[in-house]
């Protein structure tokens, strides 16, 4: 609650602060002044605290700045702070010790008189005070609020003699926003020198004002001693009109500031343009300050006469500030200016906002104006008389009865609301009951009116909403087959899908015609059909175009085919078959098609017919001879021609070719084995023992074989199926099978196996027979020596595992290991010196210790004989030594290794033949079994039909073939 | 700390003398102070691993050795080492200016000492030069000086398989002495022993050769013969081999392997069988494990 108001051209500042001060006053005092509010705390007559707008200029920073306490680093510092924290910057500076509390004090001090020096510059506005309302004081005890204490009557003295001295200056500096500049010619004087240079003839006097570190009185007294002295001058309105448009583009606040400034000078003989350009630059500013601009302009424009251009900014300012009383009421007295319709609303947006207000003699007097512009509209006359009874003007009758009046049948209600005025102020003037009754009917009646085209309307909205609602369905629908209809489109190139693409479009038009997608697709649909059409026309051209071409390749095709069976012709007649058929082969089907059937009887392909051996008689069907093979038939495409073949001391055979068969034909006509027996599995290894053959494969299994009926006798499972093959050694008849793993057997051909020896504790790898036993060795490098019985006579021992072992001449052994050390070892199971190291891998050793290495030397520590590289196992026979060589074979007589060369090579070790030995039976890679004679010439050849793993012969002068695909042999090695 | 290094090296320097020796020489020298060229391996704490030195040495405190690349060959370096109670240590490690300068230092040393010396002299050329130039070296380094023995043996050693070394074998007629070196000659290639048992698949296991794949298979099944017998008793009926498939199974799927190798464990046969892409093992006749060969 207020306990003194007023205003201060009744009761000055002083007076004010005088009567608080003595009377110990304590309350807020509020001054306000336009939009300036000031609120001066006082605690028992004392002033303690200022607030005001006024602060936004009068800094604390520059205060303390000015008075050298702080440094701007140190400002910046602690606006830090204050940022961070939310203190205010005093308590910051404390918080990091820059000034303490009476410095601070000090400068608020000289904050708080410099806002009270201001205030006695205010000649008008009003004050009101208030006892017990503190300014804030539970928030400025929060953020710590220094409070001082100063006493008025001290400010009051100083306060008056500047108030005295601003009128002076401000006679001279009327307006803060205008710049000054340096009179040419000036010397900078000795005081005040640096307020004198920060004049650069660009800066208004509110800059220069902000860059002072002095008050802003000091500041204002030294401008203006500097004019008084004619030192500085006002700026021209050229000069600030050109620094306005200088500074537009960059700092348009001030530049507007500067136009605001002229504006304000140069009041209604402001330029047209300069009002534009400044307009420009408002546009930029928010639209307060726009709209600031706007009414000055407007002021300006309506004072100029210039009512149109006036109404143009107006325009804009009741966009920018809409329903402001004051700029309604500019609009309203430019009224002859702006279009009718437009004044209407202005008259009743003005109405409105009046009577917000509760102004409503000036809404009489509004109204009153607008009768030459509403005196013909009843609601008018209600109008004004309505405001008029609430002034209680007599006339509000007369307006009344004037609305009943013009109320015309289509306006009762106003007639109706006007009578109901007027009755209430004199019952007299109300109308007759029945035209009252009259009114009435004709208001209902247009309410009933009003009613039916209500219902019309709703039920013609609601029927258009149901024909949207069908015209979406079918439009939705449409376009659900029209995009069938692209699909298909779209899936297909041919003629006949181009077709249903066409028909499924039509159809869109044909089902749904009141639609967009029906539009869409008897377009779509043309446009297929002329496709369709171009296209059959563009086929009809191409079949011809195509037949034509057809038959111009097809004669190109015949002549190529008919010079291909020419060149073959030539080439079978010199000897090229392969050639030859080649060309034929190339004649595809096409090529035939367009010959005639005679040519195509006509072509004779060639086949060479040849034989092994050579030199054989070619008979035809009527065992006629043609000829010796090699040598070339002649047949025809698809009939079938019999050929006998013969030579004497070989097979006869019959063949039959045709025109599908081979380039070359190779007949055998070598003679097979004499007997063929097929084992259950591919065999390994083979020894013979006596007429019976012991064979073993990687199936675990070891077979006896009875050579005289050649026929299984026995099988017995040694090792384990998918283990390397069991070792099979001979000695006087007995076979010791030594499985990769488990124990060794005796087999006994006709009878069972017989355990020997140790069950293996690695795989064992080697396995010989000494005249005392049997040896084994392992992957361990174990070396055993077992008797007959399978006792343990010695062992012995290497460092590595044992990969071959061979008795050795001396009754003793030799062992070589997986590093090529050769070991011997006397019949004692000692060893006979050091172990010699082989330059080589190792292929086999001979009786004498010599050892044969792969790569073809018979090596010992005394000599080293270099002879082809080995391809198969070595057999001794004799004194003699074979093996199988790529090329042919090799035999080892003492330090003599011969090569005997074959084409065919050997699959194993070759065997000498019965009788002088000078003949050798060698199995060829090839398959055949061949008996070379002394000369190394073929004397025989017999087809075995696979490589065969082993030769053997029997007691009966039989060569037994073991075979890798398991099939055993018996061939008669003489020749009946 | 490195004032004090410095000092102790400049007065054991100045005591007892200090030529520069290879790190191969390290076992043959007697003081308690080595000047020496070589490279170090990765290190373990405060411990470093010293090419031609059997045993770590110790990084003294505050000594920084010359980092390399992540990629790169260790940088030779010359080091100044100090034997102590606890062995040799490191008091300083810095990067050698060429391996130049250092080659014909150290070849000009090859005339003096003894036998022993004079080979770790020439395993540390073979093993320090650079790869382009070690083959050319190694024939220039036969002289009458050189102990042809050790000579051919290093060259095994450090050029397995290289054509230079056949070549030279061949060419000087010391093929009886390679073999005497335990040199193999493999398809017209000498192997050195190590390369020729990789290739033979042998390995030395306290003192005797053996199949490397035979080893391996009892060393990785002992370690989980029971897992690996619950593993084959897992009844398996399938086309394809799996845990519990009998030898018939492998058999009838993947016919007979290449290699077949086994090995007793208690009274338990481990056999390992070797196809061209896979390994299958099995325990008493059972599928355990089955690995593909990249």
């Amino acid at each position: 609650m207020s306990s003194l108001r007023g205003h201060l051209e009744h009761f000055g500042l002083q007076e004010l602060l005088q009567t608080l001060s003595h009377s110990a006053r304590t309350g807020t005092l509020q001054i306000e002044r336009d939009k300036e509010k000031v609120s001066i705390v006082f605690e028992t007559g004392h002033i303690t605290l200022v607030r005001s707008g006024s602060s936004s200029r009068i800094r604390l920073r520059s205060i303390l700045l000015r008075g050298g306490v702080v440094s701007e680093e140190q400002l910046l510092n602690a606006r830090q702070d204050q940022q961070q924290t939310g203190m205010l910057l005093g308590r910051a500076l404390i918080e990091r010790g820059i000034i303490d509390d009476a410095q601070l004090s000090q400068a608020l001090r000289l904050k708080l008189e410099e806002e009270l020096f201001d205030l006695f510059l205010w000649e008008s506005g009003t004050f009101e005070f208030f006892p017990e309302l503190l300014q804030s004081a539970a928030e400025d005890e929060i953020q710590q609020v220094t409070r001082i204490q100063v006493d008025p009557m001290s400010i009051i003295i100083e306060g008056l003699r500047q108030a005295d001295e601003w009128k002076l200056i401000r006679d001279r500096i009327k307006d803060l926003r205008w710049i000054l500049k340096p009179v040419d010619g000036t010397h900078p004087p000795a005081e005040s020198h640096s307020m004198f240079m920060s004049m650069d003839g660009h800066r208004s006097i509110d800059e220069l004002l902000s860059l002072a570190t002095s008050t802003r009185f000091d500041t204002c007294s030294i401008l203006y001693r500097f004019i008084e002295e004619g030192k500085v001058r006002e700026a021209s309105a050229g000069e600030m009109i050109e620094e306005a448009r200088s500074r537009k583009n960059d700092r348009p606040a001030s530049s507007l500031s500067l136009y605001e400034a002229l504006i304000d000078r140069a009041g209604s003989s402001m330029g047209h343009s300069l009002l534009e350009e400044a307009a420009e630059c408002a546009a930029h500013h928010d639209h307060e300050a726009q709209a600031r601009f706007l009414r000055r302009a407007v002021e300006i424009l309506k004072l100029n006469g210039d009512g149109p251009g006036a109404w143009i900014r107006l325009q804009r300012l009741l966009i920018l500030a809409p329903g402001t009383t004051e700029d309604l009421q500019v609009a309203w007295a430019l009224r002859q200016y702006i279009p009718t319709r437009r004044v209407h609303s202005i008259l009743d947006d003005l109405v409105r906002s009046l009577r917000r207000t509760g102004e409503h003699r000036q809404i009489v007097s509004l109204l009153k104006e607008a009768e030459s512009i509403r005196g013909s509209d009843a609601r008018y006359w209600l109008q004004l008389g309505e405001e008029m009874q609430r002034i209680k003007d007599p006339a509000a009758e007369k307006c009344l009865a004037q609305a009943i009046r013009l109320a015309d049948k289509n306006s009762p209600e106003i007639a109706l609301r006007a009578e109901r005025i007027l009755r209430e102020l004199n019952s007299d003037l109300a109308l007759h009951e029945d035209d009252l009754e009259q009114l009435r009917q004709r208001r209902n009646a247009i309410d009933s009116i009003k009613k039916i085209r209500h219902w019309s309307l709703i039920g013609a909205t609601a029927l258009c909403f149901i024909i949207c609602l069908i015209q979406v369905s079918s439009e939705w629908r449409a376009r659900g087959l029209l995009s069938a209809a692209r699909s298909i489109e779209a899936s297909t190139t041919g003629i006949s899908g181009l077709t249903s693409a066409a028909l499924a479009f039509e159809r869109v038009a044909n089902e749904h015609p009141w639609t967009f997608a029906a539009s869409a697709g008897v377009e779509a649909s043309a446009r297929l059909t002329e496709s369709i059409d171009h296209r059959l026309e563009s086929e009809k051209s191409a079949r011809s175009y195509d037949l034509q071409r057809e038959r111009d390749a097809r004669k190109e095709l015949l002549g190529r085919a008919r010079k291909s069976i020419q060149q073959a012709r030539d080439l079978r007649n010199q000897g090229d078959v392969i050639g030859a058929r080649a060309l034929l082969d190339q004649l595809d089907q096409s090529a035939t098609l367009v010959l005639s059937e005679i040519e195509i009887k006509s072509i004779l392909i060639p086949v060479q017919i040849e034989s092994r051996p050579t030199g054989a008689r070619v008979l035809d069907s009527n065992q006629k001879v043609i000829g010796n093979t090699p040598m070339i038939v002649d047949l025809t495409a698809n009939a079938e021609s019999v050929f006998f073949i013969e030579r004497s001391g070989c097979r006869t055979k019959t063949i039959r070719l045709s025109g599908d068969s081979p380039p070359v034909v190779q007949i055998s006509l070598v003679r097979g084995p004499l007997r063929t027996f097929t084992l259950p599995s591919p065999v390994q290894n083979a020894v013979l023992a006596g007429d019976f053959l012991v064979l073993s494969g990687r199936d675990g299994q070891v077979r006896v074989v009875d050579v005289n009926q050649l026929h299984v006798i026995g099988e017995h499972i040694v090792g384990i199926d998918g283990h390397p093959a069991a070792l099979l050694v001979e000695k006087k008849g007995e076979v010791l099978a030594v499985p990769y793993s488990g124990r060794a057997v005796i087999v006994e051909p006709e009878g069972d196996l017989r355990a020997l020896g140790p069950t293996a504790t690695a795989p064992w790898t080697a396995a010989c027979s000494l005249d005392a036993g049997w040896v084994l060795a392992d992957a361990a490098g174990l070396v055993v020596h077992l008797d007959s019985g399978g006792k343990t006579i010695w062992e012995f021992h290497c460092d590595a595992p044992v990969i071959l072992m061979s008795p050795s001449t001396s009754g003793g052994l030799y062992v070589i290991d997986q590093t090529r050390l050769q070991h011997e070892i006397n019949a004692s199971g000692k060893p006979t010196g050091p172990a010699i190291r082989l330059p080589g891998e190792v292929n086999q050793l001979l009786p004498d210790g010599r050892a044969l290495l792969q790569d073809g030397t018979l090596w010992s520590h005394r000599t080293k004989t270099v002879g082809p590289a080995p391809s198969t196992s070595l057999r001794h026979q004799g004194l003699i030594d074979y093996y199988g060589t790529k090329g042919g074979w090799a035999t080892v007589t003492g330090s003599i290794t011969e090569e005997h060369k074959s084409p065919y090579g050997a699959a194993c070790a070759p065997l000498s033949a019965a009788g002088d030995g000078a003949s050798t039976w060698v199995a060829g890679v090839d398959g055949i079994l061949r008996l070379h004679d002394s000369n190394d010439e073929i004397a025989r050849e017999v087809e075995l039909g696979a490589a065969a793993v082993n030769l053997q012969r029997s007691r009966q002068g039989r060569i037994l073939v073991t075979l890798a695909d398991g099939r055993l042999c018996d061939v008669e090695e003489l020749e009946k | 700390m490195i004032s004090t290094a410095l000092l102790t090296i400049s007065i054991l320097a100045t005591c007892c003398g200090s030529d520069l020796i290879t790190a191969d020489e390290l076992a043959l020298t007697d003081g308690s102070l080595a000047h020496l060229q070589g490279r170090v391996g990765d290190r373990i704490g405060n411990t470093i691993h010293l090419d031609g030195w059997s045993a770590l040495v110790k990084v003294a405190p505050l000594v920084k050795i010359p980092r390399r690349g992540r990629k790169d060959r260790p940088m030779l370096l010359d080091l100044w080492l100090v034997k102590n109670d606890q062995g040799w240590s490191i008091i300083q490690a810095v990067p050698v200016g060429s391996w130049e300068q250092s080659l014909a230092h150290h070849r000009s040393r090859l005339t003096d000492g003894d036998l022993d010396q004079r080979t770790s002299i020439l395993r540390f050329l073979l093993r320090e030069a650079p790869d382009s130039t070690r083959q050319k070296l190694w024939v220039e380094l036969e002289s009458p000086d050189t102990d042809v023995r050790a000579w051919i043996h290093l060259g095994g050693q450090f050029l397995s398989g290289e054509p230079i070394l056949g070549q030279t074998i061949e060419r000087l007629g010391l093929q009886s002495l390679a073999i005497e070196q335990q040199l193999f000659l493999v398809e017209g290639l000498w192997l050195s022993k190590s390369d020729y048992f990789q290739r033979q698949n042998l390995v030395e296991v306290n003192g005797k050769v053996t199949d490397s794949r035979r080893d391996l298979l009892a060393r990785s099944s002992s370690m989980k013969l029971d897992k690996i017998l619950t593993s084959s008793r897992t009844n398996s009926v399938s086309k394809v081999i799996r845990s519990g498939s009998t030898r018939k199974s492998v058999l009838a799927i993947h016919g007979n392997p290449g290699e077949v190798t086994w090995v007793q464990l208690e009274d338990h046969l481990v056999e390992e069988w070797t196809y061209h892409d896979q390994v299958v093992r099995l325990i008493d006749g059972r599928v355990f494990e089955i690995d593909s060969i990249e």
